[in-house]
């Protein structure tokens, strides 16, 4: 008898609900019925029936509580869900299905890991259903982890079905979660699965949902209302649509529209946060932090429990540089939801702020990791502000706010900050008030110029300010990659085979389209080809309208919602008109390289070698011999000189090889890697003892491509040869932008400073130089008293050479310089 | 074995090691002349470029010996050498009377198999053990050994005292790539960078430190993970190289005190004072030279204003002296 007096007890708590019948089951007619009408929006109907229901049936109990969440009946949810943890606990649930409904309710009552736990034992208990993985999918889709919903979901799809007991969900559902899995992992496939989900049920709304928010992401307003009005027609209350629509109203600025759906969410539940939410997340995705900020309080003004939203309110006020608020409000995020990835990994960076220091600039906060922050201040600041300074004159434009700019020496922290997740691909962001990027320990040697990341960003912060953040992201990628190349010779993105080779198969996107190769680009190379080809369309307006037309637009995008609109306003052009232009010029200058940079069949790309071909026997003979052949019909082909000049260079033939390599280079001067014709000129002309010639080799090689510090400190010493010290550190100067943290380099420079009187730079050298941690610390101190001494600081100059002497007493040029110093 | 020293430690030492500092000064003065020999064991290879670095590292050390310091030198080559030859050239050694000083370079690859260091050559390994019965052997000469190998860092515990300062090319046995230690304990030993008091002459010491930064240096250069962690075991009393090791950072004086700072790769400088005049004040000059080690000794018991201070005078007296000694001369 103790059981049933439990169950009597639970039961007795439930709001509303008769006590005939409570031994029953309710029949799967019935059950399908309600779930119809729920489906429909027939609210009220499928209550009543409900309440009507078998008191103890887990199906009757989860519609319940289905139907008050709907309609924002917190504690109804809280009771139902009990009521179904209760039955579980007495063991009243038997198949898998009937276990699942209390996995449901511990779900919903926050006991996630209980909840798993629950559906573990389901997924125990044969046969399964379909129902039981979708809800277990959807468990792991609220909780990050879309991965594992994924997989579930896949699950699901395997199923024998139909069952022949009443389910939950059907197949359709699996469809539409795989869809919803895939859609926040970034992945490929989910319009398929929509497409699957909607063949199967032509009347499933989820599948909608979806479709309508992915059609808002890509502006594509009119399909995003044809998903929309089928659904609400089949039901006209059905939230997420409602939100969906509420939301892309927003977008477009229909007002009045807005707050008639706004009101009619509100009215079937008061305490709905979700709507809000996801205002907030589509602010956050047009980068509109403050909006996000504004919609996010809302939510939780509507639903406090709502911790998404309350991560995502601390994650944007950190974004915009409102550390404080934001880390107390995602510590109370963590409390109600400790599985929430974004939240632990952003918490974990604002642990990490305590190795970070700090740098006050007029427009700037500079946030520097303590470990290499004595190395990268100097550089970083005077590039920061001479980037910052310059482009605000540039643009006519200052920046009211103070940014805060980060540099992350370890990449995952910045992917955390800038996503929240580890893994983005980037090497520098800018959003609401904070700029972050790589610090030059994040990323291989060789690889990373951060000077021109940093110039890239700032341009963004410009830009975005301009055009109150509203700029479309190819334009303010576009202007980022043109006023990189500005920045210095060689910065920025050069033109690279690839680009070549994607217009003359027309994989460029229509000017257009091209914000979609950014925000939902297919693959990786669409998103590089993006970025280059944006930087083109920008060189192009800049050439053909200049530099104000393109400072009107991005003031002009803060006031238009559409592209076309500023187009005309602007340009006086449509965008297809533009786009023409652009492409004709694109023409001009692409078609002739076509040829020149076509594979033939028998030289493919990869025989290139890096450092000249490793083989240099018979095989090499006969290759050249047949690469001199196709030489004579292709004279001008880049890839045929450079390898002809690459082989004959490792025969040991580096005259013959000369003639072929300098065709390469005035045939395509772009390509600078290691393996181009600079990089082989120079090591000829040095194998010819030509310095002169190789000193203006690997200078080109250097304005073509900044990014090999072997051809830069190659260079230098050349220079240092042949009594050119200022330009050799003009080279070690640039050094600071790949690799600052090699000591030799700051000595180096140090010396030539002092030699040539520079006597701050060389102080400034000497410093960094120390702070590397350095074997002959006696003379970097006595050379920086020397600097001090030059500069007239005596006092400097003494501490210095006590420090000197300090470690080196017998330092006798040292000691000369004290003696001086204390007859001062 | 001490890793890191406390401060009463580190009084101790202080002042059991300035009492013994006016010795090691003439010492260092005198030692190119002195009773020395240097012995060389080269490892087998393996691979071709391990073999001819493990031969070149070992013939230039030969070169610095016999040519620059004059001291006699056994080089064996561990390809052709077997065991029985090394151990019959350590019995040489060891019987061949009062040594003042024994530098043992040991280079090559060698492994650790949870029971005993063992250096590669033809044949058998040579063992720890049997270089610790070789170095025990010798008294109270002063060991200087240089162990350029895989493992060697097992070797500091094993071998540790008094009287021996102790060089690994690793940290511990763990640590088995092929070191390139000895390259830079080579470059070192020209280098003016190293001479790390600017003296003119690299110590010892000074040799150890270049070569662990130039190391350190070299791999991140590379972008590769740091395989080896040079280890130097001092007089039985002082290690350097441990992780996060500050001990001479925070201590200056130290240095001066180490055995491995008074043993010098080449020879002494030939500043000969021919006046009397000039000879007293070189004396005049080691006092103060003394007596700037000993305040560098109390830096951490003074304040940092005081110690500038005292130090400050004592250099200005140390820089007039020079420039009186020049003039007379």
């Amino acid at each position: 008898m103790k059981p049933l007096l439990l169950i009597f007890l639970a039961f007795s708590l439930t709001p509303g609900y008769s006590q005939e019948n409570e031994t029953d089951r309710a029949p799967k007619a019935l059950l399908t019925e309600i779930k119809q009408l729920m489906h429909h929006g027939h609210y009220e109907r499928a209550q009543e029936l409900l309440r009507n229901g078998p008191r103890n049936d887990p199906f009757i109990l989860r519609l319940l509580l289905e139907l008050a969440q709907r309609q924002g009946r917190d504690d109804e949810v809280n009771d139902y869900a009990h009521s179904l943890l209760d039955l579980y606990a007495s063991e009243q649930l038997i198949d898998s299905d009937e276990i699942v409904q209390a996995a449901y309710g511990a779900w919903k009552l926050g006991q996630f890991q209980n909840s798993n736990q629950i559906f573990i034992a389901a997924g125990k208990t044969k046969p399964t259903t379909v129902s039981m993985f979708i809800d277990w999918g959807h468990l792991y889709l609220t909780k990050y982890n879309a991965a594992e919903a994924e997989a579930i979901f896949r699950d699901a799809i395997m199923v024998e079905y139909p069952s022949l007991a009443y389910t939950r969900w059907d197949m359709d559902a699996a469809y539409v979660g795989l869809a919803q899995a895939l859609d926040a992992q970034f992945k490929t496939g989910a319009d398929e699965a929509l497409n699957k989900a909607l063949e199967l049920n032509p009347e499933n709304l989820e599948a909608r949902v979806l479709k309508a928010q992915r059609a808002l992401k890509k502006t594509r307003w009119q399909e995003a209302k044809k998903w929309l009005e089928e659904g609400l027609e089949i039901n006209p209350n059905y939230l997420p649509l409602l939100e969906v629509k509420g939301s892309s109203q927003f977008l477009q600025g229909k007002d009045s529209a807005f707050e008639k759906t706004r009101s009619k969410i509100l009215k079937i539940n008061p305490n709905n946060g979700d709507f809000f939410e996801m205002l907030g997340d589509f602010s956050v995705f047009q980068r509109h932090f403050d909006q996000a900020i504004d919609f996010f309080r809302q939510a939780l003004k509507h639903n406090p429990r709502q911790a998404s939203a309350r991560a995502s309110l601390g994650i944007n006020l950190l974004r915009m540089g409102h550390e404080e608020e934001g880390a107390k409000i995602l510590e109370v995020a963590y409390t109600q939801d400790p599985f929430n990835i974004w939240t632990v990994n952003t918490l974990r960076l604002l642990d990490s702020f305590d190795h970070f220091v700090r740098v006050e600039t007029p427009n700037l906060q500079i946030k520097l990791h303590e470990s290499e922050a004595d190395v990268l201040k100097p550089y970083a600041e005077e590039l920061a502000q001479r980037s910052l300074k310059t482009l605000q004159d540039k643009y006519n434009h200052q920046i009211s706010d103070k940014y805060i700019f980060e540099m992350y020496p370890d990449h995952a922290d910045f992917a955390v900050r800038t996503l929240g997740l580890p893994g983005l691909g980037a090497l520098g962001a800018t959003f609401g008030r904070i700029v972050a990027m790589d610090s030059p320990s994040a990323r291989p040697k060789g690889e990373f110029h951060w000077g021109s990341t940093l110039w890239h960003e700032m341009a963004h912060v410009v830009t975005l300010s301009l055009s109150n953040d509203r700029v479309p992201r190819w334009l303010t990628e576009g202007i980022s990659m043109m006023e990189e190349r500005q920045a210095g010779a060689g910065w920025g993105e050069p033109l690279t085979v690839g680009f070549v080779k994607a217009y003359e198969q027309n994989a460029l996107l229509p000017l257009a389209d091209l914000n979609l190769g950014f925000e939902q680009p297919k693959n990786r190379q669409q998103l590089t080809l993006s970025y280059f080809q944006a930087g083109w369309v920008c060189e192009f307006l800049f050439r053909r309208y200049g530099l104000e037309k393109i400072r009107s637009m991005l003031v002009a995008f803060g006031q238009e919602t559409t592209a076309e609109k500023v187009f005309q306003k602007v340009l006086q052009s449509s965008i297809e008109e533009v786009d023409e232009q652009f492409h004709k010029e694109l023409s001009a200058t692409l078609t002739p390289l076509i040829k020149r940079l076509s594979q033939l069949p028998s030289m493919p790309l990869r025989n290139i070698p890096m450092e000249g071909p490793q083989n240099t026997g018979e095989d090499s003979m006969y290759n050249l011999e047949s690469l001199e052949k196709s030489w004579q019909i292709n004279p001008d082909n880049y890839f045929l000189n450079l390898q002809l000049g690459s082989m004959l260079k490792a025969l040991g033939r580096p005259q013959e090889a000369l003639l072929y390599l300098e065709t390469a280079l005035d045939l395509f001067p772009a390509h600078a890697d290691r393996s181009s014709p600079y990089a082989l000129l120079s090591a000829i002309y040095e194998e010819l003892s030509q310095k002169d010639n190789a000193i203006e080799m690997r200078r080109r090689w250097w304005q073509a491509r900044p990014l090999y510090v072997e051809n830069a400190y190659k260079l230098s010493s050349l220079l240092i040869e042949t009594n050119q010290h200022q330009e050799a550190a003009q080279y070690l100067e640039e050094v600071m932008y790949l690799d600052p943290f090699h000591s030799e380099t700051h000595e180096r420079l140090g010396e030539i400073y002092l030699e040539s009187g520079q006597f701050k730079k060389a102080i400034r050298e000497f410093e960094v130089f120390l702070s590397l941690s350095p074997i002959d610390i006696a003379t970097a101190h006595y050379k920086m008293a020397q600097a001090f001494s030059q500069l007239g600081n005596v006092e400097s100059s003494r501490k210095h050479v006590l420090l000197s002497l300090e470690i080196a007493p017998g330092h006798e040029e040292a000691q000369e310089l004290l003696l001086k110093l204390v007859r001062k | 074995m001490i890793h890191n020293l406390t401060c009463a430690d580190t009084r101790t030492l202080i002042l059991s090691l300035l009492s013994t500092l006016a010795l090691f000064s003439s010492l260092a003065a005198t030692q190119a002349t002195d009773n020395r020999v240097c012995l060389v064991v080269t490892g087998l290879g393996g691979l071709p470029q391990y073999e001819e670095n493990f031969l070149n590292w070992g013939n230039d050390t030969q070169t610095i010996f016999e040519d620059r310091l004059g001291s006699k030198v056994y080089y064996l080559d561990g390809r052709v050498q077997k065991k029985a030859d090394i151990l019959n050239v350590f019995n040489e050694i060891s019987s061949s009377g009062a040594l003042d000083e024994l530098w043992f370079f040991v280079i090559g690859h060698a492994s650790y198999d949870n029971l005993q260091y063992k250096f590669n050559i033809s044949g058998p390994d040579l063992t720890d053990t049997e270089i610790k019965d070789f170095l025990d052997s010798l008294g109270d000469t002063r060991v200087f050994l240089i162990a350029a190998t895989s493992a060697s860092g097992v070797l500091t515990s094993k071998l540790t005292q008094e009287n021996r300062v102790i060089i690994t090319a690793t940290k511990n046995q763990n640590e088995k790539q092929p070191p390139l230690f000895m390259s830079f304990f080579l470059e070192a030993i020209d280098s003016a960078t190293a001479d790390i008091d600017k003296n003119g002459r690299v110590s010892l010491l000074e040799a150890y430190l270049f070569s662990h930064h130039k190391i350190a240096t070299w791999f991140k250069d590379k972008g590769r993970i740091q395989t080896e962690h040079a280890l130097l075991e001092d007089n039985g009393q002082v290690r350097l190289g441990d992780k996060d090791d500050t001990l001479l950072e925070k201590n200056p004086g130290i240095a001066a005190t180490l055995l491995a700072s008074m043993a010098y790769l080449s020879p002494p400088l030939g500043s000969i004072y021919t006046s009397q005049h000039a000879q007293e004040l070189a004396l005049e000059r080691v006092r103060i030279e003394r007596e700037i080690e000993d305040l560098k000794f109390r830096k951490t018991q003074l304040s940092e204003s005081s110690y500038y201070h005292l130090l400050e005078e004592l250099l200005i007296k140390l820089a007039t002296l020079n420039q009186r000694m020049k003039e007379a001369e």
